[in-house]
């Protein structure tokens, strides 16, 4: 069963790398926030949002719990807006802003969707328990602001003024084009692009990398589970939807931030077993907030989340650190209290790291 | 890839509109090509995309035994590696060409159109049109 769930798990990957050879890298693996990871309180936030979604994440996380050298828990996450051409796509319309007015909702589009596999231990019987989680989430609404849009447009501009100038430049020296003789115009042509391509700034980096003043972010996730690696066992486990609402004050520069959430989640809880030893559902309401520091690489945080229906009260209490030890390595970790009366210790770490064995295959078309 | 579009009659006003679809920066320009290699820009894209409305290149009799190039620079310094290499698979462009004796004429860009620096960071589509 285990094998059976680890295959579907390498198939996933498969999917969503395609054809052309590319190898996985560093920055491919992302912070354990995926949906799948939140709802089963896996992750070590339950209250994130991504700056920006990228084509393909990996996730890998650990608990020092149940610590044994490798991570235990996996998950994939991809955003289909990268797998498909757009016909009248543009850098502004990318970035959800036409040079006069910011579009609000313009992220929607980047929705990811997100394959996760958990291991957990039941904690009465000691039995292994496989859970698998699909998920999805996006940005609904991203408020830039004047000062960041103002960045955005002249970074716009002062990168079409450079294309500009380097296509005035080739066509100076060796004009146009050369129907005649394409091949040879085509090397002549690469040799030029590949010496004017150093005076391209770059400044719309800088810009994206400012984050939005306000964003209202919504995730949706579904889990199945396992136990005893037996297939026969499969159970609903858990459903839930949430909104994440998050205001960014920028401290000093694009890298100091005081982030603000606050969090409203429905969850429909099948994990519980009555007093006949039979798993029941139960509908729960979460609602919560978050207080974190970004410094540079440093970011610390505290979230508390209550959770309720008519018969739990019980709530989450966490604190996050993370440091980004290099642009292609992040540490990750929390401590605290998680939902529940026993076994609700939240001790985790979760690190990018690389797979390179040669025989990742990426593409994408 | 070059192609070729029909001018027809003299008195033909031949119009060119340029779409091209990309998550990077763009900026496109048309040239007339003439044998002999004299040049002419002929129109440009704005700073907004690297499209170009729909608009007129000239008369059929001006413009026939030449050839239009259109190139399109796109910059995606902005993205990732990885995003870079998937910008660069989904780009689109579409060129129409109309007025002429072949009516209207729809081109993509062909994969020889394409040149691509190592780091990706800089992509061009140059496409010829033979004007008969």
């Amino acid at each position: 069963m285990k094998n059976s769930l680890l295959i579907l798990f390498i198939l996933a990957i498969n999917f969503s790398f395609a054809q052309k050879d590319e190898k996985l890298n560093l920055k491919d693996f992302e912070i354990p926030t995926s949906p799948g990871f939140i709802l089963l309180d896996q992750a070590p936030s339950s209250i994130e949002r991504p700056n920006s979604p990228k084509a393909f994440a990996i996730s890998a996380l650990n608990s020092f719990t149940e610590s044994n050298g490798l991570p235990q828990n996996y998950a994939v996450e991809f955003t289909p807006f990268w797998f498909f051409k757009h016909k009248n796509m543009n850098v502004l319309k990318y970035m959800g802003y036409n040079n006069k007015e910011e579009h609000f909702f313009s992220a929607i589009k980047m929705v990811s969707i997100s394959m996760a596999y958990i291991n957990q231990t039941d904690s009465l019987s000691e039995t292994p328990v496989n859970n698998i989680s699909i998920g999805a989430r996006t940005n609904l609404i991203k408020i830039r602001s004047n000062n960041n849009l103002n960045a955005i447009a002249l970074a716009n501009q002062t990168a079409v003024k450079q294309l500009k100038k380097i296509d005035s430049i080739i066509v100076s020296r060796i004009g146009p084009g050369n129907p005649i003789d394409p091949e040879a115009y085509r090397q002549r042509h690469l040799q030029l692009l590949n010496t004017l391509q150093d005076s391209l700034k770059n400044n719309l980096s800088k810009a994206l990398l400012q984050k939005p003043i306000f964003a209202v972010d919504f995730a949706i996730a579904y889990n199945t589970f396992f136990t005893n690696n037996d297939f026969s066992t499969q159970q609903f486990g858990r459903f839930g939807t949430w909104l994440t609402v998050n205001w960014s004050l920028k401290l000093k520069d694009n890298s100091n931030y005081l982030n603000l959430y606050a969090i409203g989640r429905y969850l429909k809880d099948g994990t519980d077993k009555n007093d006949i030893g039979q798993y029941y559902s139960q509908s729960l309401y979460d609602f919560g907030g978050k207080l974190e520091f970004e410094l540079n690489k440093f970011s610390i945080g505290y979230e508390y989340i209550y959770r309720s229906n008519d018969l739990i009260k019980t709530s989450r209490s966490t604190g996050q650190l993370k440091y980004r030890i290099s642009d292609n390595l992040l540490l990750t970790g929390a401590y605290g209290k998680n939902f529940g009366d026993s076994n609700n210790l939240v001790s985790m770490l979760g690190i990018n790291f690389g797979i390179a064995t040669g025989n990742e295959k990426a593409t994408i078309e | 890839m070059k192609r070729t579009y029909d001018t027809g009659m003299d008195n033909n006003s031949i119009k060119l509109e340029i779409k091209i679809g990309t998550v990077g920066v763009a900026y496109t320009a048309s040239y007339l090509l003439r044998t002999g290699g004299q040049w002419t820009k002929l129109s440009e894209s704005n700073e907004e995309s690297g499209n170009i409305a729909d608009s007129e290149i000239g008369k059929a009799s001006y413009l026939r035994k030449s050839y239009i190039i259109i190139r399109t620079l796109i910059d995606l310094t902005h993205l990732s590696e990885n995003e870079r290499q998937i910008a660069t698979a989904n780009i689109k462009a579409e060129y129409k060409f109309s007025g002429g004796f072949s009516g209207i004429q729809n081109y993509n860009f062909d994969n020889d159109d394409l040149t691509i620096t190592p780091n990706k960071k800089l992509v061009t589509i140059i496409k010829p049109i033979e004007m008969i």
